[in-house]
């Protein structure tokens, strides 16, 4: 409950909002011929309240049915709970109602109200607004529905606003071609299956030894040629019209993920204890290897230039060039995966950051940025973790709970409260702050700084971190001779080596040493 | 124009003469603490009373002392002190922490010694993108300065142009009122 509270975002601002909302609404209601209920939502007035609510038609299965629409300024919003009656799946809503969760053939779909980040299994997609609740239930965008039904299911929307009509077809089965690619490095064989889009799909690994790729609706095209399977733990892999099946090396077990952009679906195969026969008809035991995960965000991006030098080095640009020479420097030296929160220059919303690290269960987050101050004098590099404001006192409770009990995975709370919980960090300072100090160190011993010792601040970017997370400040783009430095590739591996150097010295608390991989029981 | 439109600037002008009102309120002392003096007689103004913290080169914040007239409530006391900011330091290697063309709007404070404080430029529709070291001196100059003058101030909730934004200047928060932070203070 201490999670719920604090999750409320915002504290003090929030209410001030949400007493503007109802004002914007009371208003709205003597202004006169407003049709239905104008509701208002929590906050962002102008955003969560809806114009008026209708009924409209949903038209699909060769049915006529009343779906409740809420018409947004940015858009019509559609009963989730009508829509999944129709259109199959089952809807389960959490009991504070918040967290929905939609699940499709196997496909878990989680969302809730003011909230844009969906999840899909491993992926988050952002909605173009955000999901509003109320008496008749949640509202959802259309892009929510078509994440739902158009991937998994199948079909196909047509809003017709004059209509007032949901139109729903049925899309061919398309035939995707999969192509192929299998490393075997450092005792992990990684399969990779690449497919034009996400395609509906199960991994079924109830059979010892075995995992297959059940393909849900659509059909795929098998590659003309299979790489070579003589070395690693992956024995063979075969194709059928809607699925593939992967044979293990005797008792290796396999773990899935899910990459994007290319979509790829991710096989990491290690030799693990030879699983005991299960039960018949029970689950198999519940004992799986895992790779730990660090994730590496590359600050700003796209139209978020970040920090810029007085000739033009940009901030965004030496972060990305700094997480791909680190990812690089880690994968070799540690036993794990490395993922970028982007590995592109695009825009990425700060909360998403922490949200992509949340849904990998990542050991580690790390963002990398560049500074800029006041004058060309200041230099050197700082290390940050979350500082929690005093003045926001139920981010201390949280912070005060959080060290009764340190193990978050003991945290009972769901993928989707932990994403949308905007004070996770404050259950990680103190691992925060040793993994910060450990990069300081190897940042001054490298740098030939004296004087810098770690530093705290409300960085947003590390507040929804459930793990230990820490922000990197690597130099000045306001000093000439730094920024000078900064764009040497020699520099750039010096700074990437400090870092890979922390990490390798990090140890999660309790001492295991978890970032040298091994397994655990789930 | 659009009924939403309609609802919108009926909203925002009832919104305007709530504002008004508060600060009427706080102008004749009727919304805030008991003062000594009553109200019509003449103030003398409080002199070398307010300390304000500009930032340096050196990654820390400065004081400086300052004469300011100190009469008036904290509404007017805030916009004298953001304003001697925004006019810059006196001391030589000190900077001013937000640009020339800021502005004070709004000045607001809640009962629970937040302190609401709008700025405003035309001239930057958004606060201009830095490094955060920039971006921490230059709330925290405002937010210290405020919090250390200002009876009754715990927090500072940072606006800009009317808006409240995820962060100031791409990475600190300011979802949420922020306190004065005595580390970024220098000693010396
Ligand atoms: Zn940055």
């Amino acid at each position: 409950m201490t999670a719920r509270t604090v999750g409320a975002r915002g504290g003090i601002l929030r209410r001030v909002k949400r007493r503007l909302s109802l004002l914007v609404t009371a208003l709205a209601m003597m202004a006169g011929p407003v049709p239905e209920a104008v509701r208002a939502a929590t906050e962002k007035p102008q955003e969560r309240v809806a114009l008026y609510t209708t009924t409209a038609v949903l038209d699909g299965n060769g049915r006529q049915t009343p779906i409740s629409v809420a018409m947004m300024a940015r858009g019509p919003l559609f009963s989730i709970r009508t829509a999944v009656e129709q259109l199959g799946g089952t809807l389960r809503v959490g009991p504070l109602g918040q967290s929905h969760a939609v699940e499709l053939d196997g496909t878990e779909f989680l969302f809730g109200p003011g909230s844009s980040a969906i999840t899909v299994g491993q992926e988050i997609l952002e909605l173009p607004q955000e999901p509003v609740g109320g008496p008749l239930g949640l509202h959802v965008p259309l892009e929510l529905l078509e994440a739902i039904y158009s991937e998994v299911g199948g079909l196909r929307f047509i809003w017709s606003p004059g209509e007032r009509r949901l139109v729903v077809t049925r899309a061919g089965a398309e035939s995707l071609p999969v192509t192929v690619d299998v490393v075997h490095l450092k005792g992990v064989s990684t399969l990779v299956l690449q497919f034009p889009r996400r395609p509906r799909h199960r991994v079924d690994s109830t059979f010892p030894g075995r995992a297959i790729v059940h393909i849900l609706g659509d059909r795929i095209t098998p590659p003309p040629t299979l790489p070579r399977l003589d070395e690693g733990y992956l024995r063979d892999i075969r194709f059928g019209a809607q699925e593939i099946t992967l044979a293990l090396a005797s008792g290796a077990a396999a773990e899935s993920y899910e990459l994007t952009d290319p979509y790829r679906l991710v096989f990491d195969i290690f030799p693990g204890a030879a699983p005991k026969a299960a039960a018949p008809g029970l689950p198999p035991p519940p004992r799986r290897a895992r790779i730990p995960t660090i994730v590496i965000d590359p600050g700003h991006g796209g139209s978020d230039l970040g920090a810029q030098s007085a000739d033009g080095l940009l901030e965004k640009e030496i972060a990305l060039r700094l997480a791909r020479i680190l990812r690089t420097k880690l994968q070799a030296r540690l036993p794990m995966r490395v993922v970028l929160t982007r590995d592109e220059d695009a825009d990425l919303p700060l909360e998403t950051r922490a949200a992509i690290a949340n849904q990998l269960k990542a050991e580690l987050f790390i963002s990398l940025h560049l500074n800029a101050s006041f004058g060309s004098s200041a230099h050197g590099a700082e290390t940050y973790f979350l500082s929690l404001e005093a003045s926001d006192e139920r981010a201390q409770l949280a912070a005060d709970a959080a060290n009764i009990g340190s193990n978050p995975r003991a945290n009972p709370l769901s993928d989707l409260e932990l994403i949308l919980w905007d004070m996770a960090q404050s259950q990680h300072l103190a691992r925060s702050q040793h993994l910060a100090t450990l990069i300081q160190e190897e940042l001054n011993e490298a740098l030939d700084l004296h004087d810098r010792g770690v530093k705290q601040a409300p960085f947003v970017v590390l507040n929804g971190a459930a793990m230990p997370a820490v922000l990197v400040e690597f130099g000045f783009l306001s000093n000439p001779e730094e920024v000078r430095l900064l764009r040497d590739p020699a520099y750039q591996n010096e700074l990437a080596d400090a870092i890979a150097r922390a990490f390798v010295r990090y140890r999660p608390a309790g001492n295991r040493p978890e970032l040298e991989g091994g397994e655990v029981p789930e | 124009m659009t009924r939403h439109h309609g609802i919108f600037f009926v909203a925002v002008f009832v919104l305007i003469g709530m504002l008004a009102t508060v600060a009427w309120l706080y102008r004749t002392g009727r919304f805030s603490a008991p003062r000594p003096e009553s109200i019509g007689e003449p103030k003398e103004p409080v002199d070398g009373a307010v300390r304000l913290y500009f930032p340096g080169a050196d990654g820390r914040l400065h004081e400086e002392l300052r004469a300011l007239d100190a009469s008036g409530g904290s509404v007017e006391l805030t916009e004298r002190l953001v304003a001697s900011l925004i006019a810059g330091p006196d001391t030589e290697g000190l900077f001013a922490p937000l640009p020339a063309s800021t502005t004070v709007g709004s000045v607001f404070l809640a009962s629970d010694g937040t302190l609401y404080l709008d700025l405003m430029s035309t001239e930057h529709p958004v606060p201009p993108v830095s490094g955060s070291q920039r971006e921490i001196l230059a709330a925290y100059s405002v937010i210290n300065s405020v919090c250390g003058n200002v009876p009754g101030v715990r927090g500072v909730a940072l606006l800009w142009n009317g808006e409240q934004r995820t962060t100031f200047a791409g990475n600190l928060d300011t979802t949420r009122p922020l306190g004065p932070n005595r580390r970024l203070v220098s000693s010396g």
